[in-house]
């Protein structure tokens, strides 16, 4: 399982972290993450691609984890349970990745009026999974494009992968686009 | 920065693209087919002049203005207050024609002096600086020819330059079409062209915003995924990777 002090470390000097985090300690791994997050007087744009919000909104809950300050971009419902929850946003598809990024920065916008005192940190979960619906040309571009759009923001971007089902393409990808890599 | 000459539409990314914003004076044409965001364009637009002290006018040819404004309440950039106040006056096409007493089914010339000249006299007497028609293409209809087309356009631009107003005219298009309007002539004439379209992409439909034309600056031609937000229009730049392997 990923640290406190190593999240902290690693954020204290770069924006783009990609995580490589073994699927035995994945859920672990990204309540570690969201709970610096959150300690840290961050706002959380959570892209969920892998696991419906709901679930994840359950696991914050049962974890004891206060979810006002986490927003879901949630790409895994493709509308068919489209909710009136406020933190949840539907994107339909994990194709529209265009979409996602123009949520993000809706996202932005909107909490920089609520609570301008916190910056974002956008949590991709999971890379593995943006994979299976994109090829690697457009999903490089869209990292690559959410990263320049996200910079000026001020927000940390944490680019989550379940090493076990990384590929070496993807992986390589990964790493040219961040700034440093955090292995588990 | 408030530059003068520049008409901010209040969209952020498309002011960006535009180098600061439409330029004054001019008119622009908004084409596109149907769901691609047209009248939610216009009317952020006029609704973001009137932030900046400068008055609108809407002309509703193609739905009553009463549906319109519902439809606009869930936005949050939306103020009734605005067209209550009347500093957005909104006009259904029907009821200026039946005030004006133009019943023919082909306007003659002097039938479009007389809508021009209407216009320009509520542009004048209110102060408006931005103007949105929408739509030019239902007006259009009734013009017939190119050349009534072409006329009752560069009357219309001649009042909008003249006040150092700014308006939008939307123009329809069927999904299939080529150009960026139903008559051809209207894209020569206008001072620029935005063009708002539906785009395909294994099975997702994306909205999306090119700008195709604008006198008077340089600005962007790429294309852009455009997203209507509860808190207006916002755009990313289109992804292109996709076609790698296809």
């Amino acid at each position: 399982m990923i640290q406190t002090s190593e999240i902290k470390r690693v954020f204290d000097e770069n924006d783009v972290v990609l995580i490589k985090s073994s699927i035995n300690v994945y859920t672990k791994s990204i309540l570690e993450l969201v709970n610096f997050g959150l300690e840290n007087d961050k706002v959380i744009f959570y892209i969920s691609a892998t696991v419906p919000s709901t679930v994840f909104k359950t696991i914050f809950e049962s974890t004891g984890i206060a979810h006002d300050n986490i927003y879901f971009i949630d790409c895994t419902t493709y509308s068919f349970d489209i909710t009136q929850d406020p933190n949840i946003i539907v994107v339909e598809s994990p194709t529209m990745l265009e979409t996602i990024i123009i949520k993000i920065m809706y996202l932005h916008k909107i909490s920089k009026q609520k609570m301008p005192d916190k910056s974002p940190m956008i949590i991709v979960d999971s890379a593995n999974s943006l994979s299976i619906h994109n090829d690697l040309g457009i999903l490089s571009e869209f990292f690559h494009v959410l990263i320049t759009m996200v910079r000026p923001t001020g927000a940390k971007l944490a680019i989550l992968t379940i090493m076990e089902q990384l590929t070496e393409d993807l992986s390589h990808t990964l790493e040219l686009i961040s700034d440093t890599v955090l292995t588990e | 920065m408030y530059n003068p000459d520049r008409c901010k539409t209040g969209i952020g990314e498309l002011d960006s693209l535009l180098n600061g914003g439409i330029p004054r004076g001019n008119s622009v044409l908004i084409s596109g087919s149907c769901g691609t965001g047209k009248t939610t364009l216009s009317l952020e637009f006029l609704i973001h002049g009137v932030e900046n002290g400068e008055k609108g006018l809407y002309i509703s040819a193609t739905e009553i203005s009463s549906k319109v404004m519902k439809n606009m309440v869930p936005f949050q950039f939306f103020r009734e207050e605005y067209f209550d106040s009347g500093k957005i006056k909104i006009m259904d096409i029907p009821n200026i024609y039946s005030k004006l007493n133009l019943k023919k089914l082909e306007f003659e010339q002097e039938d479009i002096d007389r809508l021009v000249n209407y216009i320009g006299e509520i542009v004048k007497n209110d102060g408006i600086k931005r103007i949105a028609v929408d739509s030019l293409t239902s007006i259009c209809y009734r013009l017939r020819t190119e050349e009534k087309i072409r006329d009752f356009i560069i009357k219309f631009e001649e009042i909008v330059s003249k006040m150092g107003g700014t308006a939008l005219m939307i123009s329809e298009l069927l999904p299939n079409a080529k150009g960026y309007s139903q008559y051809g002539v209207e894209e020569a004439v206008a001072d620029g062209i935005i063009l708002l379209g539906n785009l395909k992409r294994r099975g997702d439909l994306l909205r999306t915003l090119q700008i195709i034309k604008m006198r008077g600056t340089s600005h962007s031609r790429a294309e852009y995924v455009m997203d209507i937000t509860p808190l207006g229009i916002m755009l990313s730049p289109l992804l292109k990777g996709w076609t790698v392997n296809q």
